[in-house]
């Protein structure tokens, strides 16, 4: 008798125990997989809100290219159209003055400095040479250039070929745009005398690296321009690093100032 | 009270038609694995019921119970063969049917057939209990399935665990309740009959979420 209630205790304490673990199970995945379904949608949001904040500041780039270029042609090309049209003008309106080849010539002198002018602009929005010739050529070509102006003595270094460069057209594009902007801001704001950029092979990616002897500028700096809104050049580096993934940084080493950019290969 | 048994031991073989009945007009081909093993299993369980029921007060049913026992556990094994689908499990799959098909071989090499006994059940419970519980972990992370409450294969596993989680100690000493000769032993048989129902109720619901998502 003692053993057929033990048994029956057993039974139902055991039924009672496993049942409830059963029921716990059930709760905890279905408490748990609402939290996990709930971390998920965060994620995906914090993940769509930051590819729009991308979108915005690559359209944002763009309108601010777009500005830039049309300020300079509107400044430089169109004034000196407008001279030469108000020049040619005079001839029609004015029957009595004598068409000289001096004035002609002066003319055609105007025409040149604007042709001058948008090819310089187009050169600008679209390195032909970067197609033909590659990043290394091409962006070397930049350095050469801005070395014979005479204002700052730059080198560029690079030991690799450009076929191990392992970088696809877009991205080599968004890297000659960052290179540019970096260069222009180095001209502008740094009042360096001497540049030396060094192009170097990392794990799964490649570094620039710019050496000045200019003003110091920091990583702070660069933040502080960027929340401002004082730094468009500064936002377009930005915006274009972040786009093909890359990291920039604003460092000071050995009485240096140095910009460093990382642009990691496709597949990573 | 005698009564109140033998009605819930009717309902108890009453609901087994129950999920059978949400199959109605649903074509077999258009169904997903786990769902066809499950009719098969079902439609078996049922007749297994009948037989049973029919069997019960004029001769042993040992036999039918056991080949029952070993189906169902088939069943349910290829069934979260499909639904546990991965690399891996097909590693541990293939032994698990092997080692259960030899635990019924060799209670029938024992001669253990004949009789009722708990050693398959046991076996079957555990086994179900463990992938129950790993399905259930599985899911936790899938994040394909919107809501847990529209998805089939909840209700199904969740059926299978609370059914074998209840019944798991009264299939240990099920031998010990159903032929001691005290009544208040053999009585505790009602919660089996009880879990019976529900798990049926809860398998109907698992075919019915289907026929209504069709996740």
């Amino acid at each position: 008798m003692e053993e057929n209630e033990a048994v029956i205790f057993f039974v139902l304490v055991g039924a009672l125990i496993m049942l409830s673990l059963a029921l716990v199970v059930i709760f905890f995945v279905a408490l748990h997989r609402k939290k996990y379904l709930v971390q998920q949608n965060d994620i995906l949001r914090v993940r769509n809100e930051s590819e729009q904040a991308l979108l915005k500041a690559v359209i944002g780039t763009q309108e601010e290219e777009r500005t830039r270029i049309g300020l300079n042609l509107h400044d430089s090309v169109g004034a000196e159209l407008s001279m030469v049209k108000l020049n040619l003008s005079r001839y029609v309106q004015d029957k009595s003055l004598v068409f000289s080849v001096d004035h002609l010539k002066k003319e055609i002198e105007n025409l040149e400095n604007a042709i001058e002018t948008i090819r310089g602009v187009v050169k600008d929005l679209y390195p032909k040479s970067l197609q033909i010739y590659g990043f290394i050529t091409a962006f070397g070509g930049v350095v050469d250039r801005l070395d014979d102006s005479q204002t700052i003595t730059a080198r560029f270094n690079c030991t690799m070929p450009e076929a191990e460069l392992g970088l696809d057209f877009p991205t080599k594009l968004d890297l000659y745009r960052i290179c540019q902007e970096v260069l222009n801001n180095l001209i502008k704001y740094s009042a360096c005398k001497n540049l030396m950029i060094d192009m170097l092979p990392e794990h799964n990616g490649v570094k620039i690296i710019f050496t000045h002897d200019g003003i110091e500028f920091l990583n702070a700096d660069a933040d502080n321009m960027i929340l401002q809104n004082t730094g468009i050049g500064l936002k377009s580096i930005k915006n274009r690093t972040n786009l093909i993934k890359g990291k920039i940084n604003y460092l000071r080493q050995n009485d240096n100032s140095v910009i460093e950019i990382f642009v990691p290969l496709k597949n990573d | 009270m005698k009564v109140f048994y033998k009605i819930v031991e009717l309902f108890s073989v009453l609901f087994a038609f129950l999920p059978v009945l949400f199959y109605f007009k649903l074509k077999i081909k258009t169904l997903s694995t786990p769902l066809k093993v499950l009719f098969c299993y079902l439609v078996f369980s049922l007749l297994n019921e009948i037989i049973c029921f029919w069997l019960f007060s004029r001769t042993a049913n040992s036999y039918m119970y056991n080949i029952f026992t070993f189906v169902e556990g088939l069943s349910i094994i290829v069934i979260y063969k499909h639904i546990l689908d991965s690399e891996k499990s097909r590693f541990y799959f293939l032994p698990l049917i092997v080692f259960y098909s030899l635990c019924f071989a060799v209670a029938g090499f024992l001669g253990q057939l004949s009789k009722h006994n708990n050693f398959l059940i046991t076996i079957e419970t555990v086994i179900v209990i463990v992938l129950s519980i790993t399905y259930f972990f599985r899911l936790i992370n899938n994040v394909q399935i919107p809501k847990l409450t529209d998805y089939y294969l909840f209700w199904l596993n969740t059926s299978f665990l609370i059914y074998f989680c209840g019944s798991l100690f009264i299939f240990i000493f099920e031998t010990f309740i159903l032929y001691n000769h005290d009544k208040n032993v053999r009585n505790l048989w009602i919660l089996h009959n009880i879990f019976n129902i529900v798990y049926n109720v809860l398998l109907a619901k698992s075919v019915f979420t289907w026929r209504k998502t069709k996740l």
